[in-house]
């Protein structure tokens, strides 16, 4: 496969993006009525708009929807069982690194093991194309300390990577479906020259200096891997979650889901299946009312020994987040992934927040 | 690629009550390719569908040999369970599975076996204990502890005297309260440790039953002088998927649906959340 490194001009990028529409749906970066940039399908060219930082919500919603029917059932002589599956064509356009990565962390996620065909149906029929960070990132950004952007490498997942240089676009094309959406119209693509690859170096020196949220990711991981963390700290930052679960519907790497049946007379209906959450205090609730993980700090700290411990770094090949800063603009009680590590970072000294009390160790009685 | 959400079809062949709350159900694949290829090992579960209800996991209640079809035990708890105790025979149910590890089985060969059960808990033991008794021979002394609330609640009453009076193994009972219909022993299931002798250096102990019991009976068959990894026992967890999607039944790294729901004690008291 041709791995090349092209140039396409900012006023080519409407005819490129008309010619992509006429094939498959196109979800990309659009300014909706209150200003606020949202990943959607767009209608038409003229509602694209690259000058974005990004969607509060990520775009696995369209691999992953919050909801969705697995099968309709019917219920007679024969009982049948339709399943249904959504194989429309997506192009995701235009969408950030830490999403690629959020995107192809669930992807290996639902091939292990057990494949989900629903999931996987989905993702086959879609393309990536990613828009390198080069715009001043959002102030709850925190991905270069999490392996999450503002670039991707060649083989992090992208089918095609635009990176904004001055007045165009560099085009990085990684797999035979990004070729695909080159070679329809090459006369708009030009091959690329050292000129233009030493620009882009220097915007992302540039970008780099411009992140002003740093998590730590990695000695948080190793604070949760290794225990570390006293349970008067976990009670502490549990006791400020209001589980609503915010986090979570906004994470690009969460995947846990419930089932149910949805039927009026029991005999026809579907089962449907839509996100759960490891904060949410029922959802380790059994039939009979015994609830395993009943308090909230447990179910706090399940949350981030799946999102840092290195037991699960070795189950999923990475730690759970890419630092696309979601969780902090939600997060109504400060008690996202940023600042549960600054406090973890903070163990053994005097707590910024709280009495001046909270930091002494308890003695046991 | 399979579709891993959509059950295969079973019609209910027989349903026995067991307890007021508590019915075993015969289930068949209507599909004779799937009942013919159809296997599992004791320890093993299945999602169970009522369509319209929902699905819940439950354990294999029969022997692995059992060739045309396979039994599960249910206590109407929630409503999908609820719900099943409502069918009749020729009834649809869909089946998902099997899923899960199963009880150490081959390894056992050679060893006693105590097995511990409280409650509902027993039937998954049943699958187990009809397997051993199939190969009596290949294993030593065979001691069964059953415990129930009362003796209303005992299930398997046929099979408990079948079993008691086969003479090649131990089965004591016990019921937490007792009444004018109870002749035996009254306690919880752990005061039948005084009553046998076991030499913990050659016994393998399967144990499952409610959490609380569960805890118990691992710290007695401890101070007896069991070895970790010689003490087995099942979990229990909210699942929805039964494949490791679903995120319900994860405790610290481990899925119990697909890394359990059979654990020895060793791997158990390594979980965040420990029995």
């Amino acid at each position: 496969m041709a791995k090349r490194v092209q140039v396409i001009q900012k006023d080519a990028v409407p005819p490129w993006v008309a010619g992509l529409m006429a094939e498959a749906a196109l979800i990309a970066p659009h300014h909706g009525p209150n200003g606020d940039p949202q990943l959607v399908p767009l209608r038409s060219v003229k509602e694209l708009d690259l000058d974005y930082t990004h969607d509060l919500l990520p775009p696995t919603r369209y691999l992953l929807p919050p909801s969705e029917v697995l099968f309709r059932f019917r219920n007679g002589d024969d009982l049948t069982l339709v399943p249904e599956y959504d194989d429309q064509r997506r192009i995701f356009f235009g969408i950030r690194s830490c999403d690629v990565k959020g995107i192809r962390y669930q992807e290996q996620f639902f091939r292990r093991d057990f494949p989900d065909i629903y999931f996987l149906t989905r993702l086959t029929k879609a393309a990536l194309v990613s828009l390198a960070c080069t715009t001043p990132p959002l102030p709850t950004c925190f991905c270069p300390c999490c392996d999450g952007g503002p670039l991707l490498k060649p083989g992090e997942g992208y089918d095609i990577q635009l990176t904004p240089l001055k007045g165009r676009y560099l085009v990085e094309v990684d797999s035979e479906t990004g070729a695909s959406l080159v070679a329809k119209t090459p006369g708009l693509f030009r091959d690329a020259t050292s000129a233009d690859l030493a620009e882009r170096e220097e915007m992302l020196d540039e970008i780099d200096q411009k992140f002003s949220t740093s998590a730590y990711l990695s000695r948080g991981i190793s604070k949760v891997t290794n225990d570390a963390v006293p349970e008067e700290v976990w009670e502490e930052l549990a006791d400020r979650c209001i589980g609503c679960g915010g986090c979570s519907y906004l994470c690009p790497f969460c995947t846990c889901f419930t089932v149910s049946d949805r039927s009026r007379d029991g005999k026809e209906g579907e089962r449907f299946r839509r996100w759960d959450h490891c904060i949410l205090v029922g959802f380790t609730r059994e039939a009979s009312g015994h609830n395993p993980r009943d308090r909230k700090c447990e179910q706090f700290k399940r949350r981030f020994f799946h999102k840092l411990s290195y037991q699960y770094m070795q189950r999923e090949g990475r730690p759970g987040c890419v630092g696309c800063g979601r969780c902090l603009t939600t997060c109504m009680t400060a008690v996202d992934m940023a600042a549960v590590l600054m406090r973890f970072r903070e163990l053994g000294q005097r707590p910024k927040w709280g009495p001046p009390w909270a930091a002494k160790p308890k003695t046991s009685p | 690629m399979e579709n891993i959400y959509l059950p295969h079809l079973t019609k209910i062949a027989e349903v026995r009550r067991e307890t007021a709350d508590t019915q075993t159900f015969l289930l068949r694949f209507t599909d004779p390719e799937i009942r013919r290829s159809f296997s599992f090992k004791p320890g093993q579960f299945v999602e169970v569908s009522v369509f319209g209800l929902g699905e819940a996991p439950i354990g294999f209640a029969s022997g692995p040999a059992q060739g045309n079809g396979f039994e599960i035990t249910v206590k109407a708890m929630g409503s999908v369970t609820r719900a099943l105790h409502r069918l009749q025979p020729e009834d649809w149910v869909g089946i998902r599975g099997p899923f899960g590890n199963s009880f150490p089985y081959e390894e056992a060969k050679g060893q006693d076996i105590l097995i511990v059960g409280g409650g509902i808990g027993l039937p998954p033991l049943r699958s187990l204990i009809e397997a051993i008794l199939q190969e009596r021979d290949a294993f030593g002394a065979v001691t069964i502890l059953y415990g129930a609330r009362t003796s209303q609640d005992r299930v398997y009453k046929t099979e408990l005297d079948r079993w008691r009076s086969r003479g090649d193994l131990v089965l004591l009972e016990t019921v937490d309260v007792g009444d004018e219909t109870w002749t035996g022993p009254v306690g919880v299931v752990t005061t039948l440790f005084r009553q046998i002798t076991v030499d913990p250096s050659k016994t393998i102990a399967y144990t499952c039953g409610p959490p609380i019991m569960i805890k118990f009976v691992i710290q007695d068959l401890l101070k007896m002088g069991f070895a970790e990894d010689r003490i087995v026992s099942t979990l229990e967890r909210y699942m929805k998927c039964g494949v490791g999607k679903c995120g319900h039944c994860a405790i610290g790294p481990k899925y119990v649906c697909v890394d359990g729901p059979v654990f020895t004690y060793r791997q158990l008291k390594d979980l965040p959340e420990p029995p």
